[in-house]
């Protein structure tokens, strides 16, 4: 029997797929689209579906309002790049790449917990997780820019504009950062831990590595 | 050097090193090393201010080395042995300097990983604080980009989209991107040293003795 929010979950996740297909096929007869967009809307669309896939195969059961954040994110990067936005609107990117840093920032806060559920020698307090996950975003926002730095100069895209550029996506991680991690402290205030995770719904396996090697 | 010394000496010595670096890192007006110095300064005489306890050699040991690496390669720099290589419109001695302060950074997150874990409710194994290591000396390379970009700002490189598009040799892009592509290249060689260190080793131990011993 599936429940409420997660039939909302899957209504969320169909919903941005179909709308994400309809915009890739408006984008295909258009002239001056490359593979790049077409390829990228096609990804976006697909990993909408990952949320409802993943409570359908029994691997985890996500809340609704992570699942919300995530949709919203995927597709406005994917709407971004189908219909130029990030083009057309100046600060456009800056709003997607904090959008999508406060939403990893959540997700990263998620996994943290459940490794201090599950795991028998970690125990996580307030401080270390929140320094842990400032540190974990900031270093993913530094190899992100690496990577594009190191495909530009391999394949001669133009994913890195220019120094400012770089910055300003680095500026939005820590922003984004910040608030997803807000968000995160908020939530642990008002909704029991161990609840929590246990709503996870986390498939065998997975408790199995989350537990390590005991 | 380290390993053989009482915990006092070895922390005065690494003190000493680390405000070396700090001197050096002011006198060339480096803020992102000689706030990278601080942190390591700061989390170094915590634990003796807190309750007269001092990091074990094993911790002293990162944060002496890593000192000593960025000591030579300002040394080097200075010297001018390498004055006048370049790679890629990069510097070879300011590489050499950020190829090594990824160690201290991670000798800081060692330490600060170290003192989580005696003063609060923290309970972590090796890995994770291996894992807080790495990305601490990351993470301070990705923000050392803000300092470098209005540090290129103010001398005049081509670092807006309009001005950068321009040029066929982007050697902004090299500049901005090399304190984090050198903490990469560092972070993975030290980590799996530093987990070689780790191993056996209990995180509550990373801590150990007093100034009495």
């Amino acid at each position: 029997m599936i429940d409420r929010a997660m039939w909302i979950a899957d209504l969320l996740c169909g919903t941005a797929c179909a709308i994400l297909m309809i915009m890739i096929s408006l984008a295909i007869p258009e002239g001056g689209r490359h593979m790049y967009e077409i390829n990228t809307g096609l990804f976006c669309a697909l990993f909408c579906l990952l949320p409802a896939l993943f409570y359908h195969l029994h691997i985890m059961r996500l809340p609704l309002w992570v699942v919300a954040l995530i949709e919203f994110a995927i597709f406005m990067h994917a709407y971004g790049v189908l219909l130029l936005q990030y083009d057309l609107l100046i600060y456009y990117d800056t709003v997607t790449h904090t959008l999508s840093s406060m939403v990893i920032t959540v997700c990263i806060y998620l996994t943290l917990m459940c490794v201090h559920h599950y795991c028998a020698d970690t125990r996580f307090s307030m401080t270390w997780t929140l320094l842990l996950v400032f540190v974990i975003m900031m270093t993913f926002g530094g190899i992100w820019e690496a990577f594009e730095y190191v495909v530009d100069n391999l394949s001669g895209t133009m994913m890195q504009y220019s120094p400012f550029d770089t910055v300003r996506d680095m500026l939005a991680n820590a922003m984004g950062s910040v608030l997803g991690s807000t968000i995160a402290y908020i939530f642990q205030r008002h909704h029991d831990f161990d609840d929590t995770v246990e709503s996870f719904q986390l498939h065998p396996r997975l408790i199995r590595v989350l537990k390590g090697r005991q | 050097m380290v390993l053989a010394m009482k915990s006092t000496q070895a922390t005065w010595l690494t003190l000493t090193a680390v405000l070396v670096v700090l001197l050096v890192a002011v006198f060339r007006l480096d803020l992102m090393l000689a706030g990278t110095a601080v942190i390591t300064g700061v989390a170094l005489v915590y634990p003796g201010r807190r309750d007269g306890s001092c990091y074990s050699p094993y911790v002293l040991r990162w944060a002496a080395a890593g000192a000593l690496l960025i000591l030579m390669a300002e040394v080097i720099d200075l010297s001018g042995l390498l004055g006048g290589i370049f790679y890629g419109g990069v510097s070879v001695g300011w590489l050499l300097i950020l190829l090594t302060m990824p160690v201290l950074a991670m000798g800081a997150g060692l330490m600060i990983a170290s003192a989580l874990v005696r003063y609060t409710v923290l309970e972590i194994t090796g890995r994770w604080v291996i894992i807080f290591s790495g990305a601490f000396a990351i993470a301070i390379a990705a923000v050392y980009l803000f300092p470098l970009f209005v540090e290129m700002y103010l001398n005049g490189f081509a670092v807006f989209n309009e001005d950068a598009r321009l040029l066929i040799d982007r050697v902004s892009d090299r500049i901005l991107m090399a304190p984090v592509l050198a903490a990469i290249v560092s972070v993975v060689p030290a980590g799996f040293i530093l987990r070689h260190d780790m191993h056996r080793r209990k995180t509550k131990e990373l801590i150990g003795g007093t100034y009495d011993d």
